[in-house]
């Protein structure tokens, strides 16, 4: 091999040594990223809002692709259990100022262990209903997520289990929260019925 | 129609002259990668005008396999000197695939740490698939194609009738679909879009992104999540667990789609059981 070509070889190495960054090697490709790297998705900035579902916007950056949307999704499925709490403590207390149930510790504290149950076992049917990849200038990623999840279903497993204590029934069935919660369910069962 | 047919040397007539030109300059370090980005260019310019990227052309079963193949699983090879060995290797690992598809218990356990006030986050993950449905002892190649060196296989069970209306290559539109950025509805089923960066390897990025959207999936379906926070303000560390055990059914991919540098995959299923 002639000197020359020696010396193109040994540049084409360290060319190709160049390439190693952060892993992800890009190909070829077509049009543009689905990403605007200067706007921010509208729903991050306006959340939406609807009687009959939760919504959480959540952003995460990370080199690695999966691992900002991962950890972006989440944050949002902690974030919707963390709201879904925060309902069920005021749902909580408006029994207890309705019924009278102050003194009745015991009772308080089986509803409690019911909702709470409900919130820390399981996020249930929530799903990444938007989201947008960024490019970051640092050569990472940023996603920004819209989680959703419908309140209808969480309500329904907390009614359940109120219906199988008879006494905490009996005493939160004429209050009007729990007419509140009674309809939050109908609207959740009727919405699972196939359209005809 | 069964037909096999190649396509992996039809190329548009640009990008007949202009790709060895590409790969010559890439030879001798004209063009050296981004850590994260596309084909970035040296400081040396080129006299002429030269597209960085050929266009990029798949099958028109892989992009937008519609209700017609549902049922089908893709499946990859290398496509070395003889096309039927590939083939032959694409379908052997189609078989479980096929039995996952029917149905599948999939569970996920997650950890992410975020550290002493730093942005970034680091991740375990652990991810198992289990085939509730037996694996067929054959499977049936209903096409292939090779694309830039990789064989593309679609096969479907051994009594699965497929009629392909026909074989093309259609290239990948320059605007994503809707589904990239808002996921679709259905009555009775679930979706999840996958993501997985794309590499020289066309297997790679595919098989990564059809995965996570299956860990999506699930995950969709229930998750259970627990968050651990140590200390405060710049030195607050958090480790948040997620954790998920289902089983779904009729898992599906209903469409695929790619820019420069991501893998974006549509996955659709149907829950049978959620923990």
């Amino acid at each position: 091999m002639s000197k020359r070509a020696s010396v193109l070889f040994a540049l084409s190495l360290i060319s190709l040594a160049a390439c190693g960054g952060s892993g992800t090697v890009t190909t070829a490709g077509t049009g543009p990223s689905p990403v605007n790297v200067n706007r921010l998705p509208d729903w991050f900035t306006n959340v939406p809002t609807d009687a009959n579902t939760m919504y959480a916007a959540v952003t995460a950056e990370s080199r690695d692709l999966q691992l900002a949307i991962n950890k972006a999704i989440t944050d949002g499925r902690n974030n919707l259990a963390q709201q879904m709490e925060v309902k069920f403590e005021g749902l909580s207390k408006r029994f207890q100022e309705e019924t009278g149930l102050g003194a009745d510790a015991q009772l308080i504290d089986q509803f409690t262990q019911a909702y709470k149950g409900i919130v820390s076992q399981t996020i249930n049917g929530s799903r990444a209903a938007k989201q947008e990849i960024v490019n970051t200038p640092a050569g990472g990623y940023r996603a920004y997520v819209l989680v959703e999840l419908p309140i209808g279903q969480a309500s329904q497993a907390l009614m359940q289990r109120v219906r199988a204590n008879e006494q905490m029934y009996t005493r939160f069935r004429a209050s009007q929260a729990f007419e509140e919660l009674q309809k939050e369910v109908e609207r959740y069962e009727a919405s699972q019925r196939p359209r005809p | 129609m069964t037909g096999r047919q190649d396509f992996g040397a039809r190329r548009s007539l640009a990008g007949l002259f202009l790709f060895p030109v590409v790969k010559a300059l890439a030879a001798v370090g004209v063009f050296a990668c981004a850590p994260a980005g596309g084909l970035a260019v040296a400081t040396v310019t080129p006299a002429v005008a030269v597209p960085l990227v050929e266009s990029l052309e798949y099958p028109a079963w892989f992009l937008t396999p519609g209700p017609a193949l549902a049922g089908t699983v893709v499946s990859f090879a290398t496509v070395g000197l003889q096309r039927a060995a590939a083939e032959s290797a694409a379908v052997v690992d189609a078989r479980e695939a096929v039995a996952r598809a029917r149905r599948v218990r999939i569970e996920l356990d997650a950890a992410f740490q975020s550290g002493l006030g730093v942005a970034l986050t680091s991740q375990g993950e652990r991810f198992r698939e289990i085939a509730l449905s037996p694996v067929p002892d054959s499977v049936r190649l209903i096409a292939s194609a090779a694309v830039r060196g990789t064989l593309f296989a679609l096969v479907a069970g051994p009594r699965q009738t497929i009629e392909l209306p026909g074989v093309t290559l259609i290239a990948v539109p320059a605007t994503p679909p809707e589904w990239v950025r808002t996921l679709p509805r259905g009555e009775g089923v679930v979706y999840a879009v996958g993501v997985a960066p794309a590499t020289f390897r066309e297997a790679a990025g595919w098989l990564e992104a059809d995965r996570h959207g299956r860990a999506q999936l699930a995950a969709s379906v229930s998750s259970r999540v627990r968050t651990l926070a140590m200390g405060a303000g710049r030195d607050e560390a958090t480790v948040t667990t997620v954790s998920s055990a289902v089983t779904l059914a009729d898992l599906v991919v209903e469409g695929r789609w790619r820019d420069r540098s991501t893998c974006f995959v549509l996955v659709r299923g149907r829950v049978l059981e959620a923990q």
